[in-house]
């Protein structure tokens, strides 16, 4: 029999024992190597903040142009027009993202437990490895509290995970964030490369976002100065533009991409102008969402002088007057691309049958590559992306930059006491990078310039719509409200009719229950010890 | 081991001790198992108290019970392993320092406790033959269970476990339950002073199973669970007729978007006001018949041989068309008038609902997808229909030629016959559907008649 018993063990020959993948550090590098695809499905480029499309397009910054039911076409705006199509299974599926974060802790949890069970290399590297992962498990439940504030919680204690198991406070999951990030922070080396592995950096700056969140203001102060002490610094004012681009000084932690392999996206061929499909051959043709003409409004002069007056450009008659592109500061022109805009070499033509073109909401029947608000977004979209040669993009995406630490440190410090100087500091800052002055404020003038520096400084870094709902402005900024983008009609002598057009066919109303998300159906079905939040009973 | 004392009382055991390498060989108990059967009999006829009984040919009685092991499971399933995830497999790998790094992902989650399936079965009957021939019993009660089955787990697990539950357990638990009957009767006699021989069998089968153990989720609507129910029983929408007016959409739940006048109707069992999946229940009957039963049927005389061969089912439902497990009866001819630009079954066409024919029995025609956004294609009671049957299997009729007729011109044996499959079927189907069709098919081709004659001759 014991000959017999031997034939019968017979090992596979396709994959590896766990056992061997985590007693030695090559493999078990790579094993955690699997879980850096959470930076890239959270980023924008994915679908994991939601599944209908960018998220700034559920609020007043972007408008997806096609009116085909789908995701990145119509249901954005659906969404954001609200009302009873909210339902506890819609909103799951768009926005609810429970499902995939709980697999993906689970798939940390167990790499944490067997790192533990069967790590046999030096205690600095063990270390190491659980705090990548613990930095992991942190971003993980970030997402998934900032969605539903009350979480099961579950650590590397694999006998813990059940099917009746109730949420924890919003508290303690915060606390389970905090524990984590921080002892990443204290594990992971310095190192200011943002896109290699992990860095202390890193952990601090991401605990200085979750704590945000969290309310926790002294915390998220202090995970940010351990950031401001590690040496980086904004990138410098013509190079706002790089500031989010492969080999940025500001940037913490970059997922990157490669041609050669399979790990490419397709932000580009979504996003770039309609009129690159011409020019290079965009088989996607582009133009999906576009910035609106309200997030236009958000930029100030370049020389300090305020805010431009746009009344005269608000009329349905139009007007041929230029509106003052060219007076607006640098993060606009690094940000949208606008009617005369250079791009690839060319002048952007956002005008009614430009090369860009321009679409009417609702009523074109093949809007396709052209632009209801009559812009293109340029942040994030790679300009130097030929699609002749390759119609997958491989522009990095940036999780954190500096700039955002210093917005969140100085939010931070705008709610403790005897702050006031560093969060104007830190404001000043982010201006003066871009050539804007600033005055010292406070109490609500400060949180106001706080936020609108937030706003326009992290634009279509899927910041927006996540800072507006925790700060609960979204129902008041978010309802009652249509979009608008300029139809530009050129008349015969070359010059331009600027249109102020609406490119919703509804008010827009977000409710407010939507601060919180549902829990999912298939949750409450199978676990015993949860019930739907008050919000969605 | 065999032991037969007397030739009265004929005892056999059995005993086979399996190893599997699916299943995990250091954790004590898994990988082996020991299968026993043991059957015992009891001959009464040869009892001397029987031999007064001289119309008895031959009686006895029997009972067996018997273990049977299954392992049919992926191999690894036991063990914890990592995949390496590179481009082949098109999953993700990761870029660090602008370098293409290998990843590793923990592929199932291990259950090193996984172990044989088992069936116990139990058996008990009687056999008898009397007068010669002209009476044959054999009787059987059989009861089957059928536990530690090797379960596919998932799906009713909360998302929150994050898949952290055995891809493979010994799970379900099913028994069923029967009886299986055969009469027999031979005899010989003379015919116009020839011998007239002739034999007729008749069988029958009755068989119930159920799931006693299924991974159903606590909060799965009652009507949807398997758990005591038929391991056949489909999961469908009750179809509650055709719309017939406006006010009656009105008045009703529906799936999707408004339907029209024409399309199926289906009730609303929870009452929530729409028809979702909630709304599909498990019905009782599946495509497989509980009740099958065959009668055979021969004679010969005179050089002439006939046989038959019946055989039937009852206790199932058939559906107009094959059942698709995404819960669509879509996708066949069988179900959409002028699918694809193809011919319709006459019934569908005839007994659409139109304007001229409001009292037809079949939805509205449309052109193109099911009527309604796919939705008269749901799987629904609308086309299950009772399936009984009696069909003439086969039948054959030949004549040998006398040998005295033959031998003269060197023939030994010559023969010519007709025979006959598929001869006619009793059943309350519409034309074209055959109750013996599988329950999931893309429209079953109905068996066809067949008639042929041939001639065996051998020199």
């Amino acid at each position: 029999m014991a000959h017999v018993a031997i034939i019968l063990d017979m090992t596979p020959t396709d994959r590896a024992s766990d056992k061997l993948v985590w007693s030695k550090l090559d493999y078990a590098e790579q094993a955690v190597n699997d879980f850096y695809r959470y930076i890239d499905y959270l980023g924008v480029y994915r679908d994991g903040q939601c599944l209908a499309g960018m998220t700034e397009a559920l609020t007043d910054q972007l408008k997806y142009g096609s009116y085909n039911y789908m995701a990145k076409c119509q249901i954005p705006s659906e969404i954001a027009y609200g009302g009873s199509v909210l339902t506890v299974n819609y909103v799951s599926t768009y926005l609810g993202n429970w499902g995939t974060m709980y697999e993906y802790v689970r798939r940390v949890n167990e790499g944490i437990n067997k790192l533990k069970k069967y790590a046999s290399f030096n205690q600095t590297d063990e270390e190491r490895l659980e705090a990548e992962m613990r930095f992991f498990r942190g971003y993980l439940y970030t997402d998934l509290l900032k969605r539903y504030k009350e979480v099961i919680i579950y650590d590397e204690n694999l006998d813990n995970i059940q099917k009746d198991m109730p949420v924890s406070s919003e508290a303690d999951g915060w606390n389970f964030v905090y524990n984590d990030l921080k002892y990443a922070g204290e594990h992971l080396p310095v190192d200011k490369t943002p896109n290699g592995r992990l860095t202390s950096g890193a952990a601090y700056a991401m605990l200085s976002r979750a704590m945000l969140y969290a309310e926790r203001w002294d915390d998220a102060r202090i995970a940010a100065e351990k950031v401001m002490a590690m040496g980086y610094e904004l990138e410098a004012k013509e190079d706002y533009s790089n500031a989010f681009k492969a080999g940025s000084k500001e940037a913490i932690l970059q997922y990157c991409y490669d041609k050669s392999s399979t790990v490419t996206h397709d932000f580009d061929g979504y996003m770039t102008p309609g009129g690159d499909k011409a020019l290079d051959g965009n088989s996607m043709t582009g133009g999906f969402g576009t910035p609106t003409q309200e997030m236009v409004e958000s930029y100030e002069y370049a020389d300090g002088s305020g805010f431009p007056d746009w009344s005269a450009w608000h009329t349905a008659e139009g007007t041929t007057a230029t509106p003052p592109y060219d007076k607006l500061e640098p993060r606009f022109k690094a940000t949208i691309l606008y009617n005369g805009a250079t791009w690839k070499g060319r002048t952007i033509e956002s005008f009614v049958n430009g090369t860009d073109g321009w679409a009417a909401w609702k009523t074109d029947a093949k809007p396709e590559g052209r632009s209801t608000t009559g812009y293109y977004l340029r942040k994030l979209v790679d300009e130097d992306h030929n699609f002749t040669s390759i119609q997958a993009s491989t522009q990095p995406w940036t999780e954190i930059r500096y700039a955002e630490v210093l917005l969140n440190h100085a939010e931070a410090c705008y709610h403790l006491n005897g702050y006031t100087d560093k969060a104007n500091k830190d404001i000043k800052d982010i201006r003066n990078r871009v050539g804007l002055s600033y005055t010292d404020k406070s109490g609500n003038d400060l949180i106001k310039a706080i936020r609108q520096e937030r706003k326009v400084e992290l634009a279509y870094e899927g910041h927006y719509y996540w800072d507006m709902r925790r700060w609960k402005l979204s129902a008041t900024a978010f309802t009652g409200i249509r979009l608008h983008g300029m139809k530009i009609e050129q008349n015969a002598n070359g010059s331009f009719t600027y249109i102020y057009t609406q490119c919703d066919d509804k008010d827009r109303n977000f409710p407010t229950k939507m601060y919180r998300f549902p829990m999912p159906q298939a949750e409450l079905n199978n676990n015993g010890a949860v019930t739907q939040y008050a919000e969605w009973q | 081991m065999k032991y037969d004392y007397d030739n009265k009382y004929p005892a056999e055991f059995t005993g086979r001790y399996d190893g599997s390498y699916k299943f995990a060989g250091n954790v004590s108990g898994k990988r082996w198992a020991f299968f026993p059967s043991a059957s015992v009999a009891w001959r009464i006829s040869k009892e001397n108290f029987m031999s007064d009984l001289t119309f008895l040919d031959d009686m006895k009685i029997r009972a067996s019970i018997g273990l049977l092991g299954n392992d049919a499971v992926s191999p690894y399933a036991f063990l914890s392993t990592y995949d390496l995830m590179d481009s082949n497999k098109n999953a993700y790998q990761t870029i660090l320092n602008g370098k293409v790094m290998q990843a590793l992902r923990a592929s199932v989650i291990a259950n090193p406790t996984l172990t044989w399936e088992n069936t116990l079965t139990y058996n008990a009957g009687f056999d008898f033959t009397m007068w010669n021939g002209l009476l044959g019993v054999e009787f059987d009660a059989f009861y089957n269970y059928t536990y530690d089955i090797l379960t596919s787990m998932g799906g009713d697990y909360p998302p929150s476990m994050g898949g952290y539950y055995y891809t493979y357990a010994n799970y379900n638990k099913v028994d069923s339950k029967g009886v299986e009957v055969t009469v027999s009767h031979r005899n010989k006699l003379n015919l116009a002073g020839k011998p007239f021989s002739y034999g007729a069998s008749f069988n029958l089968t009755f068989a119930r199973n159920r799931y006693l153990r299924y991974p159903d989720s606590p909060n799965t609507v009652e009507w949807r669970k398997r758990t005591g129910r038929s391991v056949d029983a489909s999961v469908v929408w009750i179809a509650d007729g055709l719309f017939r007016s406006e006010e009656e959409i009105d008045n009703s739940a529906w799936y999707g978007t408004r339907p029209n006048v024409g399309d199926i109707k289906y009730k609303d069992l929870n009452g929530d006001g729409k028809i979702d999946e909630d709304d599909r229940t498990r019905v009782g009957r599946g495509n497989r018949p509980e009740l099958t039963y065959g009668l055979n049927l021969n004679c010969a005389w005179n050089g002439f041989d006939l046989s038959a061969q019946f055989t039937g089912g009852a206790l199932f439902d058939v559906s107009l068309t094959g059942t698709y497990y995404n819960g669509y009866d879509d996708n066949t001819v069988w179900t959409q008038a002028f699918k694809e630009g193809a011919n319709s079954p006459l019934y569908l066409v005839q007994n659409a609902y139109t304007v001229e024919n409001p009292n037809g029995t079949f939805p509205r025609l449309t052109l193109g997808n099911q009527g309604h956004g796919g939705d008269n294609g749901l799987a629904s009671t609308f086309r299950l229909r009772n399936g009984r049957y009696l069909r003439l299997k086969s039948a054959q009729l030949g004549y040998t030629f006398p040998k005295k007729w033959m031998s003269p011109v060197g023939i030994q044996n010559l023969r010519i016959y007709v025979e006959g499959s598929n001869l006619f079927t009793i059943c309350g189907l519409p034309d074209g559907i055959d109750p013996e069709s599988p329950g999931v098919n893309n429209g079953y081709y109905p068996q066809q008649r067949t008639i042929m004659g041939g001639i065996t001759l051998t020199f």
